[in-house]
């Protein structure tokens, strides 16, 4: 009788007890690769959480209650969630928003989903591109692109960079670039690369004969010429390397964020071929 | 032949009349082909106006996507004047998602009081490419989602016109159409009754007593068919009036003749009715004539016979005491039986005549003589036999008498039976003449 009660006492005190808290946007192939790529680094005790699955969930609570040393974001509604649990590390992979969302927390790393300018400045190269133009938005990729005008400015191309608000400017800021721009760069940014300026993009490539080289080899399909696509398993892995390091007593701050490590052009033949271009960058392989 | 006469026969004839139900009943047709097509064109006209309306405010609303997302009004103004100069476009608007205008231009064809056809549809951002978020993480393609709202008017005040065109186009063309089948079917018809025109024609005929005359139609068709079986019939009927005038003949001779022979046979009968007559008269003025002498022979008769009786003993006496002596040539002996004999033959004969004479007069007023039982037919030859005795002592003629005795009497007239026995045997005038033997 004293154990009955004492095991009624106690199993409500018991917390769920894990290492990480792996919260995702939503249910989705990419970000099944990434958590594959990401338990391939280490071996950790983990519960997921998909955020889609449920209508609302109080993530600070369960934190609080089930303290798991790191919480590990899948998508920018995840890391959106996790900024509010300001006592536990966060790392975010796959999360368009990870240069604003840091701001907000003390304890934040990640990997980017964005590559660094170089690839892309390379890719611009490979296609004789000089003349590139950029939609931007200057809140979510102001340092971005400077440190690409940077390193373009190296290269010699010329980077016309047209700020936007909104998508809605997107349309219109892209006829200013009638003519004077040889290749469109279209940023992983949700006010730039919505799904009406993304088409507004492509609809601009096909009426100008302009090529978009775009961060997702997602677009391919819908017009783009160039993708410079990341790996998402060497992401998750990267992520799994950053979890271990925590794991292992290093400081969150410690770990500075990383560019996706590995990285992978894809082209559409068949714009490149309409576009009349031709690619002198060996190893790049077609999206069909 | 006046003009009624032969609108009369025009509308009894039975060409006329299908040619009329065929003119009447394409002319319905047309009618009603001209009426639906015309209802259907109108129904047809609206439809259109409908769909070009939609189909234009599509159009607008696919072109101005972009624009209308970025409420780029001078764009979204350009291309609504590219859809306003559409012949029969009159007025278009575009409203955002919140209800706000952004364009409203109107044509300056519209003018107030025209009827108007609008169509609304939504302008329908449907992106291909994914979202940012979307092609990092592989998932939602395409997002539709509605920025606002187009609607194009249609200026369908010329409907009416359409409509008298459409009357005036497909009326003359079936109006041209049905004189042309009209004008290509009478001499089809003309062709086709031709067969029925000669039936009735034969038929006629027929109705006049003609019979020999044939009907001729060639082919096989129901025409040809009754014409050859009322050729058939008037062919049967013919032969029955032949046979029916051959035996109206026959029966007016057999007629004739029975007529003629019931005349002869009549007047044969009132020949012999007029003989039997002359024959009653004559058989009573003979029977009168003999009855009275045969009364006055019978009478004497009865007195010779008294006379002989109260004179024969007288004559017995006289023999005997004289001697016999002759009387009338024969001896006394002789003479007294012969004597008494023939007395009493005259009486008996006397007798029988009265009664014979009896016997025609009842005959002669229709009396049915009198039966009697008891009749013994040996006395009845034996009488019968006296009368030719009478008559053959005249003459050579010798009668045998050989009756069987024992015969049963009968029930009969006995001097009927008498005259069957004479006129069985040969009459005595010619018994007097053959002499003969009769046994």
């Amino acid at each position: 009788m004293l154990f009955i009660t004492a095991a009624c006492l106690l199993i409500p005190a018991m917390a769920w007890s894990y290492d990480l808290l792996i919260v995702q946007s939503l249910r989705s192939p990419a970000y099944d690769e990434v958590l594959r790529g990401f338990r391939s680094a280490a071996r950790f005790s983990e519960r997921v959480i998909v955020l889609s699955d449920y209508n609302e969930i109080d993530l600070i609570r369960i934190a609080r209650e089930e303290h798991p040393i790191a919480i590990i974001t899948l998508g920018d509604k995840a890391l959106a969630a996790a900024q509010k649990v300001r006592q536990t590390p966060v790392i975010a992979l796959m999360a368009l928003s990870y240069r604003a969302g840091m701001a907000g927390h003390p304890a934040m790393t990640g990997v980017e989903v964005q590559s660094p300018p170089e690839r892309y400045l390379q890719l611009f190269t490979s296609i004789r591109a000089r003349k590139v133009g950029i939609i931007s938005n200057s809140d979510r990729s102001g340092v971005y692109v400077r440190n690409a005008k940077k390193a373009a400015a190296v290269l010699g191309i010329d980077l016309i960079v047209r700020d936007v608000k909104s998508s809605k400017e997107v349309n219109g800021q892209l006829s200013t670039l009638v003519g004077i721009v040889d290749a469109i760069w279209m940023l992983p940014d949700s006010v730039t690369s919505s799904g009406e300026a993304a088409d507004a993009h492509f609809m601009f490539s096909a009426t100008h004969k302009v090529p978009v080289v775009t961060f997702s080899s997602a677009y391919l399909a819908s017009g783009a010429a160039l993708a410079l696509d990341f790996d998402r398993f060497e992401m998750g892995k990267q992520g799994g390397e950053m979890a271990a390091a925590v794991m292992n007593g290093s400081g969150i701050l410690d770990i500075s964020a990383e560019p996706p490590r590995k990285t992978m052009i894809k082209y559409n033949s068949s714009v490149l071929r309409r576009l009349d271009i031709k690619l002198e960058q060996p190893g790049i392989r077609s999206a069909e | 032949m006046t003009p009624f006469n032969r609108f009369t026969r025009f509308w009894a004839s039975f060409r006329s009349r299908i040619f009329l139900i065929f003119t009447g009943l394409t002319g319905i047709i047309f009618v009603a082909f001209v009426g639906i097509l015309v209802t259907g064109e109108i129904s047809s006209y609206k439809e259109r106006s409908a769909e070009k309306a939609q189909l234009l405010a599509s159009l607008l609303a696919s072109s101005i996507t972009l624009p209308l997302y970025s409420e780029n009004s001078s764009e979204l103004s350009r291309r609504a004047a590219e859809i306003l100069n559409t012949p029969g476009v009159v007025h278009i608007k575009i409203k955002t998602n919140d209800n706000r205008m952004l364009i409203d231009s109107t044509s300056a064809n519209l003018m107030t009081g025209h009827s108007l056809i609008e169509s609304s549809v939504p302008v329908i951002a449907t992106t291909v490419s994914p979202s940012a978020e979307a092609a990092i993480s592989g998932v939602a393609a395409s997002v539709t989602t509605t920025l606002g709202m187009v609607t194009v008017a249609i200026d369908t005040s010329d409907a009416k016109k359409s409509f008298y065109f459409a009357v005036a186009k497909t009326g003359g063309i079936a109006f041209l159409f049905w004189l042309a089948v009209v004008a290509a079917c009478y001499p089809v018809l003309k062709q086709v009754t031709r067969s029925f025109n000669t039936l009735t024609d034969g038929l006629a005929n027929m109705m006049g007593g003609n019979f020999s005359a044939k009907i001729i139609i060639k082919g096989d068709d129901e025409a040809a068919t009754a014409a050859t079986a009322i050729n058939k019939l008037a062919e049967a009927l013919e032969e029955r009036e032949i046979e029916n005038r051959n035996l109206q003949e026959e029966l007016v001779k057999a007629v004739r003749l029975e007529a003629q022979e019931e005349r002869r046979k009549i007047m044969a009968k009132l020949i012999q009715t007029n003989r039997m007559t002359s024959l009653g008269l004559l058989i009573s003025s003979i029977a009168h004539n003999i009855n009275t002498p045969n009364g006055a022979i019978k009478l004497a008769a009865q007195h010779l016979s008294g006379s002989w009786k109260d004179a024969l003993p007288i004559l017995e006496q006289v023999s005997k005491e004289e001697g016999d002596f002759t009387v009338g040539g024969l001896p006394f002996g002789v003479a007294k039986g012969e004597i008494r004999g023939a007395v009493d033959s005259i009486l008996n004969n006397a007798g029988k005549v009265e009664r014979v004479i009896q016997d025609l007069r009842t005959y002669n007023v229709g009396e049915r003589s009198e039966l009697s039982p008891g009749v013994m037919i040996n006395r009845v030859v034996d009488e019968a036999l006296t009368i030719i005795r009478a008559h053959g002592r005249q003459g050579e003629i010798s009668i045998s008498p050989n009756l069987t005795t024992n015969l049963p009497t009968i029930t009969g007239n006995q001097y009927q039976l008498e005259q069957v026995v004479l006129a069985a045997i040969e009459p005595p005038s010619l018994l007097a003449t053959c002499g003969c033997h009769i046994r």
